[in-house]
């Protein structure tokens, strides 16, 4: 393998935000040096831009809107410190946007990488101070909304429990896990709540995704953590038509679109 | 609601940089499917995907003035941010305690299908058929780093391969993403 070589596998994740601290500034200072590398960054990024796209679109629900523009606030100031460190993620040093190297004459990409090397010694100090605020402020705004969740799952709870067109689904331990059970009551029009036993414990980066199987889509009811004793007590207010089963699977931490992983537990509607 | 054509989203752009409100409604109402959907792939959860779209529209409000036209499309500056600011959320959500670790969606929209897809712009198409026609050794990695902003190691730590191999790998699978978009007006 190359110098070159070392560098160019690092030309996809700079441009996904994913190197951190010492490689990262190794790979910008090599930037500056090297159009080959410059010109694949830019098609890692030409990819990632369609890559956003390319998702399931969902239409927001209807009062998103006035939210969004009432938390406008003041009109915008003129300022690029903010948006160079926000536009990729954010753990490690700051980066900034890609976008202040020119892929330009060498003599213009080397003034550029002074001026962005003192830009970003600032952009790091505000960064470490804005992260230390978003930190406190994430932690008030996890135990309310906790609270929030609570409160919404016992109502949530009752509706499904009571409906009409409420049906009781056995859940069985399949070959993943033979000793786990559960029951399920599931209204097409309420949502789902499962209590599950005898759970097996997560390995470290996994989840389960609880799903309601129809003829057509597995659509998911959110992700669940079992506590020491393997139970999962779970409420989500799906809706779906025609649905035939209910079943969980074991995920990637933070849930899949659709399921990937073995089921462990499953029953007929 | 259409994808934005790029040369109305710069006038919008222009208007927002003159603090006119009614530019970041018109805003909302080109891109909000766009990133309220990127935001929810990402995070699975609907309501912290809202959380994340107010974020965004009010970043572009207050930074109108740093977007750069050369460099990417109003949709793909709006994109950027959403991964980043979905990403950091969802990186934050893994570090709280496990009690508080709950995502509930509510309502997930069975209609996501055909025509979805038909709305997506062409490169966004042809780059999600790429993405499904990738052997799965090339196209996990690529996923876990884009849409769960896993870094190479954490992918080999993650997947039980080595990180050579990861990166090997997700450089495949950039390459021939990228040569799916040859033809692509983007």
């Amino acid at each position: 393998m190359t110098e070159h070589d070392r560098y160019a596998d690092l030309a996809g994740p700079y441009a996904l935000g994913l190197l951190e601290a010492a490689e990262l500034r190794e790979f910008e200072a090599h930037l500056e040096t090297c159009a080959a590398c410059r010109a694949e960054v830019r098609d890692a990024e030409i990819v990632a831009a369609a890559l956003g796209e390319a998702v399931p679109q969902h239409a927001p629900p209807a009062g998103l809107r006035a939210r969004v523009l009432a938390a406008a606030g003041p009109a915008p100031a003129t300022h690029r410190t903010d948006a160079i460190a926000a536009t990729r993620p954010s753990p490690g040093p700051a980066r900034f946007a890609p976008w202040l190297l020119a892929a330009a004459a060498s003599l213009a990409a080397v003034s550029i990488g002074l001026y962005a090397w003192t830009l970003r010694a600032r952009v790091s100090e505000l960064d470490g101070a804005l992260r230390s605020a978003q930190s406190a402020l994430a932690d008030v705004t996890s135990r309310s909304a906790a609270l929030e969740h609570a409160a919404a799952q016992g109502s949530q709870l009752a509706g499904i429990l009571s409906a009409p067109d409420t049906v009781r689904v056995d859940l069985v331990g399949q070959p993943a896990a033979p000793g786990a059970s559960g029951r399920a009551f599931w209204s097409a029009t309420r949502g789902v709540a499962v209590a599950a036993d005898r759970l097996p414990a997560l390995a470290p980066g996994r989840v389960y995704q609880l799903w309601v199987v129809t003829a057509s889509a597995k659509v998911s009811a959110g992700v669940w953590r079992p506590d020491p004793a393997g139970r999962i007590q779970a409420v989500a207010g799906v809706k779906a038509a025609g649905a035939v089963a209910i079943a969980i699977t074991i995920e990637p931490d933070g849930g899949v679109p659709s399921p990937t992983g073995p089921m462990y537990l499953v029953g007929s509607i | 609601m259409t994808p934005g054509h790029p040369v109305d989203d710069r006038a919008l752009i222009e208007r927002l940089r003159g603090g006119e409100h009614a530019a970041l409604g018109e805003l909302y109402d080109r891109h909000c499917r766009a990133v309220y959907s990127l935001a929810c792939r990402v995070l699975v959860d609907r309501a912290d995907a809202e959380d994340v779209v107010q974020e965004v529209f009010a970043q572009a409000w207050r930074q109108a003035s740093a977007y750069d036209a050369t460099r990417a499309t109003v949709a793909g500056w709006l994109l950027m941010m959403t991964r980043a600011r979905a990403i950091d959320r969802l990186r934050a959500r893994r570090a709280r305690p496990v009690a508080a670790d709950v995502a509930m969606p509510d309502l997930p929209d069975p209609e996501a299908g055909q025509e979805a897809r038909a709305m997506q712009s062409q490169a966004a198409s042809r780059v999600g058929a790429a993405l499904r026609a990738l052997p799965d050794a090339q196209r996990v990695p690529l996923e876990l780093a884009y849409y769960q902003g896993l870094t190479q190691a954490d992918i080999a730590a993650r997947l039980s391969e080595p990180l050579g191999t990861v990166k090997t790998r997700m450089r495949s699978a950039l390459q021939r993403l990228r040569a799916s978009l040859e033809d692509a007006r983007l």
